[in-house]
């Protein structure tokens, strides 16, 4: 689950809690929506701080490497503020599923 | 994304739309990228199971999944690793050095809560490796506790999940549970309490790292390396030794306690027994592969096993 390069951006304990609003039988599929839909949000944010000509070195190296933490470096050094806004947008993600689940 | 889809739950369809909604607007907020990933076969799920680290983590989730437990696999690699050490210890240290180890050791527990000399305290981490048969130190990778000496108290049992309660707890539910949870979290990972996460509930330290000098500008590196962090606490007065990770943060200063210990600790290592009081001596364990396991050893044991050695020579 934290095999993926923005993780220390991630506060999992949070995301261990929202698991735990379902029953036993659902979390396994409910751990992949949420971190499939972190997955979404941080990508879409990336995107949009990332300057276009580095869209595609980005994504060859996600590919290459999705679990590498240098990879937010790389990404924190081309994008000034997306730390911020990747936080956020994990945040706002968070919280839209809490109230889902609760 | 292949989540099974056999739940009912309303809840968990709702969620499901969600993650299709966020999909789908992915696509559309990001055509380029979306058209790059499909021209490869890929999209955002995948991208992940694709990679190097993908498999990397695969081969580890392999080797995990085995007839024996994990910590059975541990115990395994330790025995191993004793036994080979056993040869080398007894060449090494005499019964009449081993008596003079442990008798220092309860010594240095009675000064004030600290560190020992310099001198002293590698004279000790090579004594104490040598005895258990592992690495074991003040200070590790450039880290080093505000103290390596002083009062250990009893915590209670930790909240391994959201949902734990005290009678879920196998052991020692006189000591009750924390209201909340510990200060690096929940035990469990994706919402599965393996037998790794109960050892580290029963086997937890608290520790001050919200004293260190640097904890306030460097708690984001620091945190994650405390997480867990596997340390062995010595109680000389009984002869044991406690393996354990750093599961929580604490005392306050104002108890004037050095370390807390969870249930698990304080009982089977005897940490307030009569002789101890609470004093010990608690370092990290050198242990990158992880292979040693947590819970108490007997260092009179190796005292019987030092004499049987004598008796033979």
């Amino acid at each position: 689950m934290r095999n993926v390069y923005y993780a220390p951006l991630v506060r999992w304990e949070i995301v261990e809690e929202i698991i735990f609003l379902v029953e036993p039988e659902d979390r396994e599929e409910v751990q992949k929506l949420v971190i499939g839909s972190i997955d979404h949000v941080v990508m879409e944010t990336v995107l949009l701080y990332l300057d276009k000509a580095d869209h595609e070195e980005f994504l060859k190296r996600t590919h290459e490497a999705y679990h590498d933490q240098s990879l937010l470096d790389w990404v924190k050094s081309r994008a000034h503020g997306v730390e911020d806004a990747i936080r956020r947008a994990i945040r706002e993600t968070k919280a839209s599923i809490r109230a889902l689940l609760e | 994304m292949s989540a099974n889809k056999s739940s009912k739950s309303p809840k968990v369809n709702k969620l499901r739309q969600f993650y299709t909604g966020l999909k789908n607007r992915f696509h559309t907020t990001h055509h380029e990228a979306s058209k790059w990933l499909t021209e490869k076969g890929l999209d955002v799920d995948t991208l992940k199971s694709a990679g190097k680290g993908a498999i990397t983590a695969t081969t580890l989730a392999g080797a995990v999944i085995s007839s024996k437990p994990v910590d059975a696999q541990m115990m395994d690699k330790i025995l191993g690793i004793n036994s080979e050490k056993k040869d080398e210890i007894a060449a090494q240290i005499t019964l009449e050095e081993h008596d003079e180890i442990v008798n220092k050791m309860k010594s240095y527990v009675k000064n004030p809560p600290g560190h020992l000399e310099n001198e002293d305290e590698l004279y000790l981490e090579q004594q104490i490796s040598d005895m258990l048969g592992f690495e074991v130190t003040a200070e590790l990778d450039g880290h080093r506790l505000n103290h390596s000496i002083g009062i250990m108290g009893g915590e209670q049992h930790l909240m391994r999940f959201p949902t734990d309660t005290l009678n879920q707890h196998d052991a020692y539910q006189q000591a009750g549970i924390a209201p909340a949870r510990g200060a690096f979290g929940w035990f469990t990972e994706g919402g599965e309490l393996t037998q790794k996460a109960i050892q580290r509930e029963k086997y937890y330290f608290a520790v001050q790292t919200l004293y260190l000098s640097d904890w306030n500008q460097n708690y984001k590196d620091l945190k994650p390396w405390y997480k867990y962090r596997k340390m062995v606490a010595i109680n000389p007065a009984d002869g044991i030794a406690a393996v354990g990770v750093v599961g929580d943060a604490g005392p306050a200063q104002w108890v004037g306690k050095q370390f807390g210990g969870s249930p698990e600790i304080i009982r089977e290592g005897k940490i307030w027994s009569k002789e101890a009081k609470g004093r010990v001596i608690l370092m990290f364990v050198d242990d990158p592969e992880d292979l040693v396991p947590l819970g108490v050893i007997d260092i009179n044991d190796y005292k019987k096993q030092l004499a049987e050695g004598t008796k033979e020579a």
